[in-house]
Order: C-alpha cells, then structure tokens, then sequence
C-alpha cells in the first residue's frame, strides 16, 4: 500500500516538475523571474493567491483545530479570509503602485534610505523563514507518515526541489503550482464536504447535532482552545494585520499589469479561498463525528492528520484500496501545498536578498539585468541550504509556535512600517528603524514567554502576541520618528510618493528626480 | 521641460503641481472614506464575534437551529458579510475610484498629460 502512496506522489512531482520546466524556458529575465512578466489576470492571480493563502497550515490546521476544539477551529479559518479585507483596502494597490520587485522597495521608495530598505528587509526574512521552516517540518513529517522516507531526507528533498522550482522557474513556475495546487484543494475539499453531506441527507445541521450528542455541548462552545477570553481577538489581530505583512503574500500584487487588476484578483482570492476555509470546518467536525477525537489524537497530538484520517474512512477505512488511494491522493496535495507555498517563500527572500541587499543596497542599482538574474537565481540556492538546515534543527520541535511566530511579526514589525510608509507624512527612516525593531523583539520576546512554549508556567498569558506586540511595534514607529529629527525633504515628498501610491503616475513638476539608486522610479511595466 | 527641473518648493508661481489639485484630493478622499467604511464594517463585525467568543461564551454556545449555535451562526455571517464588504468596495472602486483616478491624469491645467 505504501508503494500505492508513493506512486502518487510521484506523479504529483513529476507534475510540478513538469511546470518548473517549462516556466523555465520562459523566464529570461528579471521580471519573469520576480513578477511572472506582470502579465497575470485577475483570474489567475486570484487563483494563484489562493493557492498560496490555502496553506497546509489551513489544510490540515484548520481540519485539525475543528475536529479537537469545535468552535475555536472555524474562528481561525474566518480569521484568514477577512485578514484580506486591510490588503484590499489599504496596502495591495498602493504597493503595486510603488514597488518593483519586493516590500522593502515600497519601504526605500518612500524612505529614499538604503538602511530604510535593510530594515525592512531584516523583517521580510525573519518573517519569511518563520514561515518557512514549519512548512518544511510539516512536509518531512507529512513524508515520513505516509511514504516512509524518513525525516531527513525528505527535508532534503523539499529543500532541493524548492530550489529546482524558483532557480529554473522563478515567478512563473511558482504561480503556476500554486494554482494547481490551489485548484487541487479545492476539488478534494469539495469531494469531502459534499460526500459528507450526503451521509447526512444534505442537512448541514445533522453534522452539528451529531458531534453535539456525540461529544456534548461544550465541545461545539468558543473557547475549548482559546482559552483566554482575549486569545480570540489577538489571533484576528493577527491575521488582520500580519497577512498585510507577509512578503510572500504581497509580492504576488507585482505580478499583475496594474492597481485595478490587483484590486480584482483579491475577489477571487477571498470567494475562492474563503470558501475553502468554510469548508475546513466542516471537514474537521465531519472527522470527528466519523474518525472520532481519540484516533485523530492518538495519530497527532495537534490534530493535523485529521482531514487525511477522514479522508481514508471515507475511501473504505484503513487497509481497504479506497481507503489507501484517497489518502495518498491528499497526502500528495498537502505535499503540493508545502511545495508551493516555499516556493513562494523562496521568490520572496530571493528578492529581499538578491534584489534589496546585492543589487540596491550593495551595489547601488549599477547591475546588469543578466547579472541580477544570475544572482537572483544563486540565492534560491543558498536559502534553499538554510532551508534544510533549519528543517533539520527544528525536527521535534513545536513548530505551529514558528506559524504563529511568523504571523506576529509579520503584524508587528513589517504591517506598522508598510502602513506609516504609505499614508503617515511625518514618517522617517529613523521610525522604520525604532519600528521594524520594536516589532520584533516584542513578537518574538513575548512567543518565547508565552503558552505555545512555556505551557502552563507561561509568564504571558497569550498564545498570540499580537495584541501586545502590534501596537508596541506601531509605537515603536511612531515614536522613533516623533522623537528624531524631522526629515523635511520626506515631508515634502510625501504628497508624490501619496500621487504615485493613488494613481500609479509619478506627479507632474515632480522636482525630486533622485538619484539615488534607491529611488524605484524605473518602474518596468507593460506597455498599456 | 526644464523649468520643473528648477523648481524648488518655494517657487509658487509654477504652475499648479498635480497633488496640489482638486481632482487628486477627491481621490484622496474618496479612497480614505471608502476604506475606513471597508475596515469598520469588515473587521468591526470580525472584531465583536472575537470578543464575543471570549467574553460570552454561554450566549455563542446558545442553540438556535438543532446544535448549531449563535457562535457559528455569528461566524457564517462573518463570512458573508466579508465577501460583501469586498464586491461593493471593489465595485465602487471600479467605478468611482478609477474615474477620479482618470480625471486627475488627464490634466488640462498646465502641462501634458502623464500618460
């Protein structure tokens, strides 16, 4: 049966691999490598955004999370999908409008500061890897279960082909897998939600009235894993202001001809995502009517192999072909899922290190296109090697502490200084500093002291720092500029970085043509 | 041309710079209304279902259809009102937005277009 699994599997591989080669023989330049050619309709960015927010966190998480704790489950999976609503409106067509390539250009745009750009960046990559090694961990684990590779090596698989996909296929290959991917989940969700249904007589209620008198009342109450009263709030502060700050997230706005279409893609992002978030509730509490709490525990203490264990009773139940097949098939998409989504890790810190680091804050912009090309693909390798490495250091470790991790920081040092960049007129690079800073010791300092770690003896209460660490991370900002000195050329600068933002243009009798290699004026675009 | 390459911010007889315009504080506007609108409703509504799962939990875990209860009830409607939210903002920033954004590039006062 083993052999069945791995099967799939490796069709799924040869899948992906087969996009990455011809992605490959398209990308030739940086813009295909970073942006994909900037081409995307919403439709397939939507999609592809999708694919890349419809992560194994929200696959097997949210499942998980519903099957054990009933209520608190759907809380989280409505949290990402209104999380998108502060991209919508504040931060997605403004940073396609300022940008180039990555976050930190919004940030140097504004800033016209080389340790602005460097900020911000210590910020993408901290958030980035966060977010990257429990993906890596969750894949090895995932591997080992279900193929039985072991641990090590299957980390070493995942970061070899990470690196396959993003140095050969760049931008391209990535969406492009996560649009699979994206479409993949959405049909196995369906098939388990709807095949559910039907046990149920396409009566919804029946599943909740099922668990009800399986499990008792409380188990469909709030609060089972939230269990202080504000953990509810700090986990949608979260998602409301760290997914604004997630490079991987917001880098796919550049890869879309302009601000309308951005805007657009959202829409799709958030039915089609959304949806797929609607349904993980129901396909965790499905599986703990069906599979029942003891066995989902009894495979994984957090609850992870919830949807796949469903999935196999579903099929016939272990042992039986249905049973194997259908949980091969989704142990194949959570796979795909972890492989798309650090992919996109991977463009996302390729730009931060290739495109902010070496190309503007080392070498002052004075790049040849082809050179940064080679970069840019030369770094895939190295974050692809520390990839591993920390895949390999964080084996038994906590790691949905490193998801909450990622998702905090995100909130607390790179959402204040996107947000002030683009809309506070008295900002300054100092703030971005003070900001970036103060955002992340506070998230990191207080996820180190808190349940996720300490368990019961936590000295902060919280399992998400957000509460506490976004605000700080916002004074931090504001204070570090209120405090400095004032940077009247940025003040006066405001008002076109402001045109540029709205419109997409640079402003008329624009007096600042900048020199500075900073200065992303170059702003490549496809001709209307 | 090369007169804007020499003004300097104290140069107030230049001709009117394009964020000092009307039509670009109209779009200023619109857009800061519109999203403070998105935001209140969106996250507002998100925000008192968080609270209300922390604060109340007996009145979230009160059945109202069979077992299903106020609290998933409450995060049902979360969902909808959040895709609303999104069409009708996305809607009128199609239309209303954009047509700012328009009247503001194409600029018969003091020099070409931009685009």
């Amino acid at each position: 049966m083993k052999l069945l699994t791995f099967a799939i599997f490796l069709l799924m591989l040869g899948v992906t691999l087969g996009i990455t080669y011809w992605a490959a023989r398209r990308t030739r330049s940086t813009s295909e490598f970073y942006t994909a050619g900037g081409g995307l309709s919403a439709g397939q960015n939507g999609m592809a955004l999708a694919g890349d927010w419809m992560s194994a966190a929200a696959f097997l998480g949210f499942t998980g999370l519903a099957a054990l704790n009933g209520m608190d489950g759907a809380l989280y999976a409505v949290g990402a999908l209104v999380a998108f609503l502060p991209i919508l409106v504040l931060v997605a067509e403004p940073l396609r409008n300022t940008g180039k390539y990555t976050v930190s250009d919004v940030i140097a745009y504004r800033m016209q500061s080389p340790h602005a750009r460097m900020a911000s960046v210590a910020g993408s990559i901290v958030v980035n890897l966060a977010y990257l090694v429990p993906q890596m961990a969750g894949a090895g684990v995932l591997i080992q279960l279900l193929v039985g590779i072991p641990y090590n090596v299957s980390i070493v698989l995942v970061g070899t082909l990470m690196v396959v996909y993003v140095a050969f296929g760049g931008m391209i290959a990535t969406t492009w897998v996560q649009i699979v991917k994206g479409v993949l989940l959405l049909v196995i969700g369906s098939v388990l939600v709807v095949w559910t249904a039907g046990l149920f007589g396409f009566n919804p209620v029946g599943l909740f009235d099922a668990v009800d008198s399986q499990y008792g009342a409380g188990f469909l109450a709030p609060g089972n894993y939230l269990t202080n009263p504000l953990d509810a709030l700090s986990l949608g502060l979260s998602f409301a202001l760290g997914t604004a700050g997630l490079p991987h997230v917001l880098i796919r706005f550049y890869t879309v001809p302009n601000a309308k279409v951005a805007r657009n893609s959202i829409v799709w992002l958030m039915f089609l995502a959304g949806s797929f978030f609607m349904m993980t509730t129901f396909i965790g509490l499905s599986a703990a009517h069906f599979v029942g709490r003891a066995a989902i525990l009894a495979a994984d203490p957090a609850g992870n192999l919830a949807l796949p264990l469903l999935a196999e009773h579903l099929g016939g139940g272990a042992g039986t072909i249905g049973g194997t097949v259908f949980l091969a098939i989704v142990a194949a998409i959570a796979f795909t899922t972890i492989l798309a989504v650090v992919a996109g890790l991977t463009v996302a810190t390729s730009g931060a290190i290739a495109h902010d680091v070496y190309v503007n804050v080392v070498k002052g912009g004075a790049v040849s296109e082809q050179q940064q090309l080679r970069v840019a693909r030369w770094s895939t390798v190295g974050i692809g090697a520390t990839a591993i490495g920390l895949g390999l250091l964080a084996q038994g470790l906590n790691v949905a502490v490193l998801v909450i991790l990622a998702i905090s920081v995100a909130a607390s040092a790179n959402f204040p200084v996107i947000v002030l960049s683009l809309f506070w007129r008295r900002f300054t690079t100092r703030g971005v500093l003070s900001g970036v800073v103060v955002g992340l010791v506070s998230s990191v300092g207080l996820a180190l002291i808190g349940p996720a770690v300490m368990g019961p003896d936590a000295i902060f209460p919280l399992i998400n720092p957000t509460l506490v660490s976004a605000p700080l991370g916002f004074a931090g900002a504001i204070l570090g500029s209120l405090l400095g000195p004032r940077d009247r050329t940025g003040e006066r600068r405001f008002a076109e970085v402001q045109f540029r933002a709205y419109t997409g243009e640079d402003a008329q009798e624009s007096a600042e043509a900048g020199t500075t290699a900073d200065h992303v004026i170059d702003h490549e675009r496809p001709t209307p | 041309m090369w007169q804007t390459r020499m003004e300097r911010p104290e140069d107030a007889t230049a001709t009117p710079r394009s964020i000092d315009r009307p039509e670009f504080r109209a779009l200023v506007r619109a857009r800061r209304t519109s999203s403070r609108a998105a935001l209140v409703v969106g996250l507002g509504f998100y925000g008192v279902v968080s609270l209300l799962a922390g604060y109340a939990p007996a009145l979230m875990s009160r059945r109202v259809v069979g077992a299903v209860n106020v609290g998933f009830l409450l995060i049902l409607a979360t969902y909808v009102l959040t895709w609303v939210v999104a069409v009708v903002y996305v809607r009128h920033a199609n239309r209303v937005h954009d047509r700012l954004t328009e009247d503001v590039l194409v600029s018969p006062a003091g020099g070409q277009p931009s685009r």
